[in-house]
């Protein structure tokens, strides 16, 4: 399997190419942008997108999915039942699902938004805005905050490793967030 | 980054295989025969992908020009060695140490370095973009003339580190300890030093 990062400079946003190693059919987890580098991506690596994954429904994570939607007959997944103006299929928390021969978990996790969804695939987090290198999402209220914090150091801190890919910023780790994140430290006191 | 890594053979061991042996680097048989071919391997081409190199040391090596995509370093150790105008994306230097090497003009995108200890480097004129320094130990280093877009030093220590004419924007210092860090010159307002959440 291989995962490719593409940066939307409209919404500084990053979305996920997901697929085979030698191409076929294959996901994209938060379509941030639908430009012509990221078509280029998609169809150098003899990529068909099947599945498009939201991690949650804000625009700087969808706005290119319409777009790619008229290129490509994906199915779309999120924690919203209606996602880039249709219907999507539902995930729940715990939930196990096999898309192009590659399995995913998906974790909810409350707090930024009512609907964010952790896909975890093998050893890859991919986080949207729940938890970025060096921080987590952004939060309404102190009780939001507090119930983000705890779903991140419940369902993705209890894994012993990891590599983490945000929805903004650059990659990181499961253990560096776990070691190095402030705002998981003061919780953690 | 290609995902499927094997494991190392070693019973109840789980750390990645180092490449060209099928154990790690701790239980490696052979060490030094292994260090050769890593050396030969190195030396002998400038594109290098998805090679796990785990935990070893590479001293006094010229790695000048070479393409490094979706390697992993975690743990390794870098003495000495020149690294300009390389190219480095996607890769992971967790917990890495870096003593003297040089990367000016470098090219590093999406690639982890966290936890690492760099001393006496030089990145001076590189493009360092969306790339993660978060819990480095910094001393005497030079980002100067650099491009640091969307990087991130958090909970970073930093000593006499410059970041003179650099590019700064979306750059997390949050959290860091600052011993003599120079930003003559960059954008630093476009930087984030106070604790703020994510725009969306």
């Amino acid at each position: 399997m291989k995962i490719f990062t593409h940066f939307s400079f409209v919404s500084f946003s990053n979305s996920y190419l997901v697929g085979p190693a030698e191409g076929g059919d294959a996901i994209i987890i938060d379509p941030g942008i639908m430009d012509v580098p990221l078509l280029q991506l998609i169809e150098k690596n003899s990529y068909t997108i099947r599945y498009i994954l939201i991690t949650h429904n804000h625009e700087s994570h969808i706005r290119g999915g319409r777009t790619l939607l008229k290129i490509y007959p994906a199915e779309v997944f999120g924690g919203s039942a209606n996602l880039l103006d249709r219907d999507s299929s539902l995930l729940k928390d715990g939930d196990s699902i096999e898309l192009g021969g590659i399995k995913i978990e998906s974790l909810q996790v409350f707090g930024h938004s009512s609907d964010s969804m952790v896909y975890r695939i093998g050893s890859c987090f991919f986080t949207g805005d729940v938890l970025s290198a060096g921080g987590i999402g952004s939060t309404p209220n102190r009780y939001a905050r507090a119930l983000l914090i705890q779903g991140i150091q419940q369902k993705l801190l209890s894994f012993p490793k990891g590599t983490v890919y945000p929805g903004h910023g650059p990659p990181s780790t499961i253990e560096a967030e776990r070691r190095f994140n402030p705002f998981l430290q003061k919780e953690n006191e | 980054m290609d995902t499927s890594k094997a494991v190392c053979a070693f019973p109840g061991c789980e750390k990645p295989a180092l490449s060209f042996t099928s154990y790690c680097a701790e239980h490696l048989p052979d060490p030094h025969r292994h260090m050769e071919r890593v050396m030969d391997y190195l030396s002998g081409r400038e594109d290098h992908s998805d090679i796990c190199l785990a935990g070893i040391t590479i001293s006094g090596m010229n790695l000048e020009k070479h393409r490094f995509r979706d390697c992993i370093f975690d743990e390794a150790v870098f003495l000495d060695c020149s690294l300009e105008k390389s190219m480095i994306q996607g890769c992971f230097f967790s917990n890495a140490r870096f003593e003297n090497c040089r990367f000016s003009g470098c090219e590093i995108r999406y690639s982890i370095f966290c936890g690492s200890d760099f001393r006496d480097c030089d990145f001076q004129g590189s493009d360092i973009l969306h790339s993660n320094f978060n819990g480095i130990h910094g001393l005497r280093l030079n980002f100067s003339d650099s491009d640091l877009y969307y990087s991130s030093f958090v909970s970073s220590r930093l000593e006499e580190v410059r970041f003179i004419d650099c590019n700064l924007k979306k750059v997390n210092y949050l959290n860091t300890t600052r011993d003599t860090v120079n930003f003559k010159y960059s954008n630093y307002e476009e930087a984030v030093f106070a604790a703020i959440q994510n725009e969306e």
